[in-house]
C-alpha cells in the first residue's frame, strides 16, 4: 500500500475516532452505533494491518539498514571503485536493487527466511541499544554466507555455468551446486564488505566517500 | 460511568494508538517499528478492547 493512502486511512480513522468519541450522544441511534463499531474497531484494525506491513516492507530497504551508525561503512563499502568487492559489483551494476541492497544478499529464500532476518534485526536493536556495539570490522555473521543466497538468481545463468573459473577441477560446478564449496572459498570471491579498506579507497562515484 | 463516556474515553485511547502509529510511518528507522509494534498498537488495542467493554458489559445507568 502506498504510503500516501496508509497515512490518508490512518487520518480518516483518527478523525473519525475523535469524532464519535466527542459526539458519543450519536451513538445512541442504530446508525451510530454501526459508526461506532466501525471508528473503534474496524478501521483501525484495517489501519495497523496496512501499518504492520509498511513497515515490514520498510524493513527490507538500504536506507532502514544503514540507519544505524554501526552499519554506515557497510553503506560505504558499496561504493568501491573496484569489482573485486562483490557487494559493490552487486550494488554498483544493478545485480541487487539498490533501495534492497542488503536485504537482498543478507536473508534467506527458504520459507521462513524473511522471519529469521526479521528476529536478527529484533537483536540487532537490542545490541544496539543495551549491548556491546561491535566495531564495523568485528561484525560477523550468525553463519557462513549459504551458497544458495548466490545460486537464487545465479544458477542457470550461462555466465555462471560457463565461466573457466567454475570449471577449473571437474567436479567444481556441482560442488558449488551443492554447497559444498562456498562461493566465497579463499582464491574465489572472497573480496566482500572488506570495511578496513575504506580508508584509502577510491570511491565510486567520487563524492559517495564524504 | 456511562456508556456515552466509556465510549468517549474508549475513542480517544484509539485515536492516540493511531496517531502514534501514524507518526512512526514517518522517519526511516528501527525504533519508529518499536514504537509501532509496542506502544501504538497496545495502546490502540486497549482502546478497542474498552469499546467492546463498553457495549458488551451493562453500565451502571441500567443497573
Amino acid at each position: 500500500m502506498p504510503l500516501s493512502i496508509l497515512i490518508a486511512l490512518f487520518a480518516v480513522s483518527i478523525l473519525l475516532a475523535l469524532f464519535v468519541a466527542l459526539k458519543a450522544g450519536a451513538t445512541r441511534s442504530r446508525e451510530g452505533k454501526m459508526l461506532a463499531f466501525v471508528a473503534f474497531a474496524i478501521l483501525p484494525v484495517i489501519s495497523v494491518w496496512g501499518g504492520f506491513e509498511k513497515h515490514l516492507d520498510t524493513a527490507t530497504s538500504t536506507q532502514f539498514c544503514l540507519s544505524c551508525h554501526v552499519m554506515e561503512d557497510y553503506g560505504r563499502s558499496l561504493h568501491y571503485d573496484d569489482t573485486s568487492y562483490i557487494p559493490a559489483k552487486h550494488y554498483q551494476n544493478n545485480f541487487v536493487p539498490r533501495d534492497h541492497a542488503c536485504y537482498t544478499c543478507h536473508t534467506d529464500y527458504a520459507m521462513f527466511g524473511g522471519v529469521k532476518a526479521k528476529l536478527h534485526g529484533l537483536r540487532h536493536i537490542y545490541v544496539q541499544y543495551f549491548g556491546m556495539v561491535p566495531k564495523p570490522a568485528d561484525i560477523k555473521l550468525y553463519n557462513p554466507f549459504p551458497n544458495e543466497t548466490c545460486l537464487h538468481c545465479h544458477l542457470g545463468a550461462r555466465k555462471f555455468e560457463e565461466v573457466n573459473g567454475h570449471h577449473k577441477q571437474p567436479d567444481l560446478l556441482p560442488r558449488i551446486k551443492s554447497g559444498k564449496t562456498s562461493c566465497m572459498s579463499a582464491g574465489c570471491h572472497d573480496t566482500i564488505h572488506e570495511v578496513g579498506d575504506l580508508k584509502d579507497a577510491v570511491m565510486w562515484p567520487k563524492e559517495s566517500k564524504q | 460511568m456511562n456508556i456515552e463516556t466509556r465510549l468517549k474515553r474508549a475513542g480517544l485511547i484509539v485515536a492516540l494508538g493511531l496517531l502514534i502509529q501514524l507518526l512512526s510511518l514517518l522517519p526511516i528507522h528501527p525504533l519508529a517499528f518499536i514504537a509501532f509494534v509496542s506502544v501504538g498498537v497496545p495502546i490502540m488495542a486497549i482502546g478497542v478492547i474498552l469499546f467492546l467493554l463498553a457495549i458488551l458489559a451493562p453500565s451502571s445507568e441500567s443497573r
